[in-house]
């Protein structure tokens, strides 16, 4: 208790966690959407993306966040479109750019200023990786994904639920499907400084997973995922203080955990109840 | 209502039915026939404006929010989470994160007519299929239609909710709205004004007409 109360003592530390609270929020609404519309893996390769953005705004020394937020958005856009016109199939598309976008970066840094601590903290998430500069961008940016689901929280369900049947009635399903693609790279670019390229996809799939094995709504899931993911992430980053182990895979293997433990009460129950 | 001049449908601009001329009125039902491939599913993306054809025109006398739409049961989302009351809202196309007071009646009144106000909080996967294209067709209706799109709604459906859907059309076509509907279900096709039958020469005309060439 002393060490939590400790922990709100440093500035670094307070800001990280609004800026993580606020992420995980984002991850959490837009796991229902990306795990429906099979785009899981998207956050995946969309993250290595990031790390190979990330990688070459360091050599070039210009801001991280500005420089790998519209890579990202961009990157985001192209995929789509690949999928969209059914030239590469969707996982095909997304482990060429994924792998394509860590080897650049694992290339650059190598040939350049070489592996060092920042490099695995993008990897692997870190509550110090964020830069003061970056703060005030990262909140208001987070802010925005989370006001902009919310005003489309109607359009994106029913563009997920049924895409042919929001075509047919005269949705722009494509407009939507980059509305998500933005919202989920601005979400993976926030996110992966403290969780880290390889683990920030965790941070959508496995709160929506858990809350599906709790709730049959839609509405539900997402205000379940939201919670379990700020659970998760306070418990995660504490621990990560605590022991001084990497942030992103505190918080992962906290979710893991709660994902095991529901699924095991709600199989429990369910053998019960026959 | 809708006029079809000359219209050629097809994929990658391989023509599959050519040179289709008919007319639809209001209140007219019309059951699409034929054998698989001959092109109904793409003339009602067509129809629907999901495709484009490849010749011909099609005049439409409406927006296309007032048609609707019911698609083939797709159990692929299984695993999507949705009450029964989420996916009739979606019928409302709401551009708001929030409901009026009107669109709340809207939901009720929809669900009273379809009697299935006892589903509402009810997971939508957990229904049984008939059930579940009742409640599709709610949300298809929920906002008022001139035309009704439906590809092959009962494919899947057990005989008892086959015969109750096709009665619930019956229902519909007799307060004047436009069906328009691909079907396999030969023993419902009386229901219908009129048939289009997809084959090398399309046959269009009214139902007693095709039961009398059916016959000879």
């Amino acid at each position: 208790m002393i060490s939590v109360v400790e922990m709100f003592q440093y500035d670094f530390i307070v800001k990280a966690i609004i800026i993580g609270t606020l992420v995980s929020i984002c991850a959490a609404l837009l796991g229902v959407i990306l795990i429906q519309k099979r785009y899981a893996m998207i956050g995946d390769g969309l993250s290595h993306v990031g790390f190979g953005a990330l990688a070459i705004a360091t050599v070039l020394n210009v801001s991280p966040l500005q420089f790998s937020i519209p890579t990202v958005v961009i990157i985001a856009f192209f995929l789509l479109r690949l999928n969209e016109k059914h030239k590469i199939k969707g996982d095909s598309a997304i482990a060429l750019i994924s792998a394509s976008s860590m080897a650049i970066g694992v290339m650059v840094i190598s040939l350049t200023i070489g592996m060092n601590i920042d490099i695995c903290n993008y990897l692997f998430g870190s509550i110090l990786a964020i830069k003061q500069n970056e703060v005030i961008l990262s909140i208001v940016i987070s802010i925005l994904v989370i006001i902009t689901y919310f005003f489309f929280y109607n359009k994106i369900f029913t563009v997920s639920y049924d895409e042919e049947y929001a075509r047919a009635t005269g949705i722009k399903t494509n407009r939507y499907h980059f509305l998500i693609a933005v919202l989920t790279s601005l979400t993976i670019v926030l996110g992966m400084r403290i969780m880290g390229s390889l683990l920030i996809s965790s941070l959508i799939i496995f709160p929506t997973i858990t809350s599906m094995q709790l709730f049959k709504s839609f509405k539900q899931v997402t205000i379940s995922s939201v919670i379990i993911s700020i659970i998760s992430f306070f418990i995660g980053f504490y621990l990560s203080y605590e022991f001084a182990s990497p942030t992103g895979a505190s918080i992962v293997s906290v979710n893991m955990i709660i994902l095991i433990i529901i699924i095991v009460i709600t199989r429990g129950l369910k053998l019960c109840r026959r | 209502m809708i006029k079809i001049e000359k219209l050629a449908i097809g994929y990658d601009k391989k023509t599959i039915l050519d040179n289709l001329t008919l007319q639809v009125n209001k209140g007219d039902y019309i059951s699409i026939i034929g054998n698989n491939g001959v092109g109904k599913s793409t003339l009602i993306k067509v129809l629907l404006g999901l495709l484009k054809p490849i010749k011909g025109t099609i005049t439409k006398e409406y927006n296309q929010n007032q048609i609707g739409y019911l698609p083939q049961l797709n159990t692929n989302k299984k695993d999507f989470p949705a009450t029964v009351e989420e996916i009739i809202k979606s019928g409302l196309q709401l551009t708001l994160p929030f409901m009026t007071k009107f669109q709340k009646e809207q939901i009720k009144n929809i669900m009273q007519t379809f009697q299935i106000n006892h589903l509402k909080k009810h997971s939508f996967q957990e229904l049984s299929g008939g059930q579940m294209q009742k409640v599709l067709l709610a949300r298809t209706l929920i906002c008022p239609k001139e035309i009704i799109i439906l590809d092959e709604p009962t494919a899947g459906l057990d005989k008892e909710s086959t015969k109750e859907f096709y009665q619930l059309l019956k229902n519909l076509n007799k307060k004047k709205l436009t069906i328009i509907i691909v079907t396999h279900d030969y023993k419902y096709l009386s229901d219908s004004s009129h048939i289009l039958e997809l084959k090398n020469k399309p046959f269009y005309g009214s139902t007693k007409d095709y039961l009398k060439e059916v016959k000879s």
